[in-house]
């Protein structure tokens, strides 16, 4: 129980450095790990254009 | 006892001189109470036999003489009759006060036997008790000590480690955010990107 505790703190900590050092960083992270996540075929569907399109 | 319950170990050591007065004391009082009894006795004895002894010595010389043939009281009346034949009352005193004695001695003994046993029981139990005090108190204080180290060490290791992490972590965040920043707008740039492909796919 007091280690739980101790690692709520420390990730408290962790997220207020975080967030006070550079603001918005934890929606930007959601949004790139959603549009990672959402797009993840992105890189062959491009390959497939470019050859489609190329003669 | 209830000094027995508070102390330490200067206290251990502080009880030693105690239990030898207090030893002296009582063997002081095991004097004075065994003779001081037997005495009492004794002369209860002696004060009976004086007002009596002329009937028991009557009794005895009626026997003596009731009793021709020689038995196992023989000796007893042999002694309780001087040379001439007459009844020595002063021997048949002693021996009785002897016997008394004797009777008294051994239930004085008995009884500083069954005392002494007490004594040393409860001794025993206020030692025993005493001690088990010291070890549950030191038991005691060693844990609310050992309580009390590790809740330090554990607040000093959550305090740097959290320290370590803040730092961190407010060095790393810009570079963070400058990362998913970048990922994000490398999605919506391939997205763009095969948007236009695949507009040149349509339109030939």
């Amino acid at each position: 129980m007091n280690g739980l505790c101790a690692l709520l703190a420390i990730v408290a900590l962790a997220w207020a450095a975080a967030e006070s050092s550079a603001p918005g960083v934890t929606l930007h992270a959601i949004v790139a790990y959603e549009s990672v996540i959402q797009n993840a075929d992105l890189p062959q569907q491009i390959d497939a254009a470019i050859k489609a399109v190329t003669p | 006892m209830s000094e027995l319950q508070v102390f330490d170990a200067r206290s251990i050591r502080a009880q030693v001189p105690k239990s030898q007065f207090r030893t002296l004391c009582e063997l002081v009082g095991i004097l004075v109470h065994d003779y001081g009894y037997r005495l009492v006795l004794t002369a209860m004895a002696t004060y009976a036999l004086e007002h009596c002894h002329h009937a028991v010595a009557e009794h005895v010389d009626n026997c003596a003489t009731d009793l021709p043939t020689p038995t196992w009281t023989s000796p007893i009346r042999a002694f309780m009759r001087d040379r001439s034949g007459s009844l020595n009352v002063g021997a048949f005193t002693d021996l009785m006060a002897i016997g008394s004695a004797l009777i008294a001695g051994a239930i004085c003994w008995l009884l500083f036997a069954g005392w002494n046993a007490e004594r040393q029981s409860r001794r025993t139990r206020e030692l025993v008790d005493a001690a088990n005090s010291c070890i549950r108190s030191k038991r005691h204080n060693v844990l609310e000590d050992r309580r009390g180290v590790v809740a330090i060490e554990f607040a000093l290791i959550v305090s740097i480690v959290g320290l370590a992490v803040f730092v961190g972590m407010s060095q790393v965040a810009p570079g963070f955010d400058t990362w998913a920043q970048h990922l994000a707008q490398s999605v919506a740039d391939g997205r763009a990107v095969l948007a236009q492909l695949q507009a040149q796919q349509v339109a030939p």
